[in-house]
């Protein structure tokens, strides 16, 4: 009979088999366990055969994809398992389904009088945290706070055979679920600042936003205690593809269009008290103003519906490249989301995005490119209408991978590889990402069940 | 051209609930923030200022609130408000309808006179639109809601307006003189941005503040009863208690028809009907009622 | 204090195209309630023709135990300044203990000024009405919905409430009888001049829908939408989808209702095949009253549905189209 809980795939379950990568795959069946539990009996009747783990299935990179095996859904181990009020060290021990949402409501119940929040917080605020874990993912804030590593202290995996390991985070972060189950996660909260200060700049020629976007990195922190949270870019392509669908999308349709001659937004938070956060935004204000940004066109929010509403507009620059991809499966069921997103430590913000904008324009395609200043890490997604486009477009990816593993090692992908992002890094760069967690595999995943598909080919075997 | 706008703020999110033990509010913690229904009010003075071609247009904001709703009037001169009026005093606590319009009208007139008065359609935290009504009838205005479009026209050499009113089945196309109360509808009038170069000007601007004593005496005939703050309310609460919990319902077990005769049920029981389908036309002719 | 064996209730009729409104007679059975062994129920109407308005409602409610009706001819459109004279006239004249308005447009944009008229509390949005304690206790959310209050009129008459549709029932009708007619006029502010009357068409769209049919992936086909959208028209709303409809492209994104679609808060969603992501759900979770049909016990939706109902919607939906079409040719 088996346990319970394992049901067998069948067709209302379908929506199972695919997350924001719009890959699809295959399953022979689900299992929903609600505790920790519930988890362990469900491995340890599952043992020996495929497992593919799922938060919230917002990944795009098909990690949660399955590709048969059992489907273990964790949305609903969505429970606070511990809190420490510590102010020195606020931590919550949570469960790995929660999604952001969830856990910045359940923060502000726990901890009434301060204002905390978890740092690493992408976007993406219907994301499990366990997933974020998972991928690493930052949020827009990275550029102040680090690392996902410094706001997770500890986590605990639960291996298929049922058994647990509490294992350096620096070995479960980012190992994309191809190692275990994270049964829980104690997370490290931050305060957030006093005063925060959300502020776009339109730029009318896109050189200059570069120019400007150099500049940014010498006011991260000033003296008199204010600094940069957040520094986002976003193209003309970008700007227009969320316009278009922007009426749908109940969260930001109120926002108004940038202003029409805009090549190039660049959105800034500034935090700190709020003399310092004036004065700050008033210097960049000016900096921006001589790099041709008219200091009337700007537009600051304060308030921390205006800072979500403008989040949300960021985010919406993901969130309308996979309205694209989805409108262009409809014809063309084989096109995926084509993109990329690694980081350049060092390198020259203009100078990446001028090779991607380069790149396309010589493939003749279309894409837009938005991402994150500091590192830098400009996104770019190419849209490709059809087949040959998609095609052309794999083959750039490919291209653009090689040439930054040549000159920068870079290689880590921010939202992780899973089962997409094989297809768009060249070998050398995926061996580089490989070879870091091979070891642990070997040891913890011989069979290679957990996770099969992710990083690594279906194939690879570990004994 | 003098527009005076009515603006609150609110709860961000009130997620709180209530504690049933202490019979107090649970507030979640966040700052108040303007309600979007008076930026709505703000952007259609706003626009009217744009569309105008008077030098002398000004845009006041009243509020009534804690000294901290002064975050309110900032932010109203991020926007682009001329000035604004706090109206603060323990004396105007605990104001219900009445008493609420009628101070914001005391203050009104006490800075007027204006050509226009602005205001939102209702708050987010629940209160019931009749403010602007009612304040309307204090200062002896006619009062159109639910307008859509507004503009300043000039007629005869006369400054009136031209605005778009909803009602439940019609909109209403309208002129009317001034001066005139608004309060408009929100999906008509999206907030703009905020803009950083006024809101770095913002911190240096005065704000007047309004206290009970401010007041100049009202002049002329009987002396008129006050109706400040919960002294001049005619309403009172007597109790607070949580609302029915959301309980997870069981989960009916109902084969095909079972299900539709349930369904069928819920919906008559809920009062609803399918529209008849008649032409406008012909069912106004039928019932005589335009 | 209210009066402790009879209470004077006037209540605003209001008339649309259609006659006399749901919620006026709504008002009215509640009047029937408050008003005790002795007390008077009062109607008042404005309108542009009065003749008009008294072929409307004389027959129309001469069922109900109405004392008089006050039929005011305001020539012209609607003006709230107007409406508040005629009740001024009407309260003048009736001296009532409560005033009850139903919270349509009309009815919120006129009944603040009447209260500050008589320097009297308006009570909006109640979702319920009682005697207690010798007084009118108005009952409504507050604080945005997370508390409920009861409120009361301390000194001043009448206590004004107001009430939105669907809230209290309309009352059954009894032996009909003739009910007196009072007829008088009032005149719009100076100034005010009526360009155009544009009538609203039906809202097409599925935001500020009073009642939804969402269907989602548990519809097979594309040729089976048919039937939701019949389904959506025979109880008198708009049909909606989930994403998967959407990626599918069997169903336009307008029409999506979730986190990257649209918010809807309808009296009525009825969901069929819908499983209820995070993603949907806050799309939805402030809808009223919430059918779901699911094959799924533990399917997501059934955590919030008013109504959750595990069931096959190829079994339900069909026969219940039948079973609705019946009920509609017999009444």
């Amino acid at each position: 009979m088996g346990n319970r809980k394992i049901m067998p795939m069948d067709e209302r379950f379908q929506e199972y088999l695919s997350d924001e990568s719009k890959l699809t795959g295959w399953a022979d069946a689900i299992a929903f366990p609600e505790n920790e539990e519930e988890l362990i009996a469900v491995l340890k009747e599952n043992a020996g055969k495929p497992v593919t783990i799922q938060g919230a299935k917002t990944g795009l990179a098909g990690g949660a994809v399955p590709e048969g095996g059992l489907v273990l859904n964790l949305s609903r181990m969505n429970h606070v398992l511990g809190v420490s009020k510590d102010p020195e060290n606020p931590e919550i021990t949570v469960e790995p389904g929660i999604n952001l949402e969830e856990l910045d409501k359940i923060i502000a119940r726990e901890f009434p009088k301060k204002a905390y929040f978890w740092p690493p917080s992408p976007t993406e605020t219907t994301a499990s945290v366990g997933g974020v874990a998972a991928t690493r993912a930052k949020g827009i804030n990275a550029c102040y706070y680090g690392g996902t590593e410094n706001y997770i202290s500890s986590a605990k995996l639960t291996l298929l055979d049922g058994t647990s390991r509490i294992l350096p985070k620096e070995e479960i972060l980012g190992s994309e679920g191809i190692l275990g189950v994270i049964s829980w996660l104690t997370l490290k909260l931050a305060e957030k600042p006093a005063c925060v200060w959300g502020v776009s700049f339109f730029f009318k020629d896109e050189k200059e936003a570069f120019a400007y976007a150099e500049e940014l990195p010498r006011y991260q922190k000033t003296e008199e205690g204010a600094a940069l949270y957040a520094m986002e870019y976003m193209d003309r392509a970008t700007i227009d593809l969320i316009g278009h669908y922007k009426s749908g999308m109940t969260r930001i349709s109120m926002i108004p269009d940038p202003p029409e001659d805009a090549s190039a937004l660049i959105y800034l938070e500034i935090g700190g008290t709020e003399d310092a956060v004036e004065e700050l935004a008033g210097t960049l204000m000016e900096l921006a103003d001589a790099r041709g940004s008219d200091a009337d066109e700007a537009w600051a929010v304060t308030d921390d519906a205006g800072i979500t509403a403008a989040r949300s507009y960021r985010h919406a620059s993901a969130e309308s490249a996979n309205l694209f991809v989805e409108e262009a499966r409809r014809t063309e069921p084989a096109i995926t989301k084509l993109g990329t997103d690694i980081s350049f430590p060092g390198r020259s913000f203009g100078e990446i995005v001028g090779i991607y904008e380069n790149g396309l324009k010589e493939n003749g395609l279309k894409g837009c490119i938005f991402g994150h200043i500091s590192e830098p890490c400009p996104h770019v997604n190419i849209l490709a209408k059809d087949i040959a486009e998609y095609e052309k477009g794999t083959a750039l990816l490919r291209e653009w991978s090689k040439k930054f593993w040549e000159t920068d090692r870079a290689a880590a992908p921010e939202h992780g590889i899973g089962k997409l992002k094989r297809r768009f890094l060249c070998e050398e760069s995926l061996s580089g990402i490989r070879k870091k967690y091979r070891d642990a595999k070997t040891e913890l995943d011989p069979d290679n069940c957990c996770n099969r598909g992710d990083v690594f080919p279906e194939g690879e075997r570990f004994r | 051209m003098r527009i005076a706008v009515c603006m609150k703020q609110v709860p961000a999110l009130s997620d709180g609930g209530m504690d049933e033990k202490t019979g107090t509010l649970i507030r979640s913690g966040q700052k108040a923030v303007p309600n979007i229904y008076d930026l709505s009010a703000l952007e259609a003075a706003l626009r009217s200022r744009e569309s105008a071609e008077d030098e002398n247009f000004a845009i006041d904001v009243y509020t009534m609130g804690p000294k901290s709703a002064e975050a309110l009037i900032r932010e109203a001169y991020a926007y682009g408000a001329d000035h604004g009026y706090l109206i603060c005093d323990s004396k105007f606590a605990g104001a219900d309808v009445l008493a609420t319009s009628y101070t914001l009208a005391r203050a009104i007139r006490e800075n007027g006179p204006y050509d226009l008065v602005f205001c939102g359609k209702q708050t987010t935290d629940g209160d019931t639109s009749q403010v602007s009504a009612a304040l309307a009838k204090w200062l002896e205005l006619p009062s159109f809601s639910g307008v859509t479009d507004v503009r300043i026209i000039q007629e005869n050499g006369k400054d009136r307006i031209y605005l778009k009113q909803r009602l439940d089945d019609r909109v209403l196309t309208l002129k009317a003189g001034l001066p005139s109360l608004i309060a408009v509808e929100k999906e008509t009038f999206p907030a703009r941005m905020p803009s950083l170069k006024l809101r770095l000007r913002a911190g240096k601007k005065e704000i007047t503040r309004i206290e009970a004593g401010s007041f100049r005496p009202e002049s002329g005939g009987i002396k008129e009863k006050e109706y400040f703050g919960q002294k001049g309310s005619a309403t009172r609460v007597i109790r607070i208690f949580p609302p029915e919990r959301a309980e997870k319902h069981p989960v009916a077990e109902l084969d095909g028809k079972e299900a539709g005769k349930q369904i069928l049920d819920i919906w008559e029981g809920l009062g609803l009907r399918k529209e008849r389908n008649h032409d406008f036309e012909e069912r106004a002719r039928d019932s005589g009622l335009s | 204090m209210i009066s402790k064996n009879g209470r004077g209730i006037l209540v605003f009729l209001e008339t649309d195209i259609y006659g006399i409104k749901e919620v006026s007679l709504e008002m009215i059975g509640k009047a029937m309630e408050l008003a005790g062994e002795t007390g008077k129920i009062y109607g008042a109407a404005v309108g542009d023709d009065v003749q008009a308005l008294e072929s409307a409602l004389s027959e129309r409610l001469s069922g109900y135990p109405l004392e008089k009706l006050f039929l005011y001819e305001k020539r012209g459109c609607f003006e709230a300044a107007a409406w508040e004279s005629a009740f001024t006239d009407c309260v003048t004249r009736t001296n009532p203990d409560i005033l009850l308005i139903g919270g349509t447009r009309k009815g919120r944009y006129f009944a603040g000024r009447v209260a500050v008229r008589f320097r009297t509390g308006v009570t909006a949005d109640c979702t319920g009405l009682r005697i207690g304690q010798d007084e009118l206790i108005q009952t409504r959310p507050a604080f945005g919905g997370n508390i409920m209050a009861d409120i009361v009129t301390d000194h001043s008459l009448p206590r004004i409430a107001t009430v939105r549709e669907g809230i209290f029932k309309a009352p059954e009708a009894g032996k009909p009888r003739k009910i007196p007619v009072f007829k008088g006029e009032v005149a719009g502010s100076e100034g005010v001049e009526l360009i155009s009357e544009t009538p609203i068409p039906r809202e097409r769209g599925i935001v500020g829908q009073q009642v939804l049919v969402a269907c989602g992936r548990g519809v097979r086909k594309k040729e089976d939408i048919a039937m939701m959208r019949k389904l959506a028209e025979e109880v008198g709303g708009e049909l909606a989808s989930s994403r998967a409809l959407v990626e599918k492209g069997w169903m336009p994104q307008s029409r999506q209702i979730g986190l990257s679609g649209n918010v809807v808060s309808p009296k009525l969603l009825i969901t069929c095949g819908i499983s209820g992501t995070i993603q949907f759900q806050t799309g939805m979770r402030t809808a009223k009253n919430i059918i779901a049909v699911n094959t799924d016990a533990e399917a997501p939706i059934f955590n919030i549905a008013h109504h959750p109902i595990r069931a096959d919607l190829y079994d339900v939906v069909p026969g219940l189209l039948s079973i609705i079409n019946r009920e509609i040719r017999n009444t």
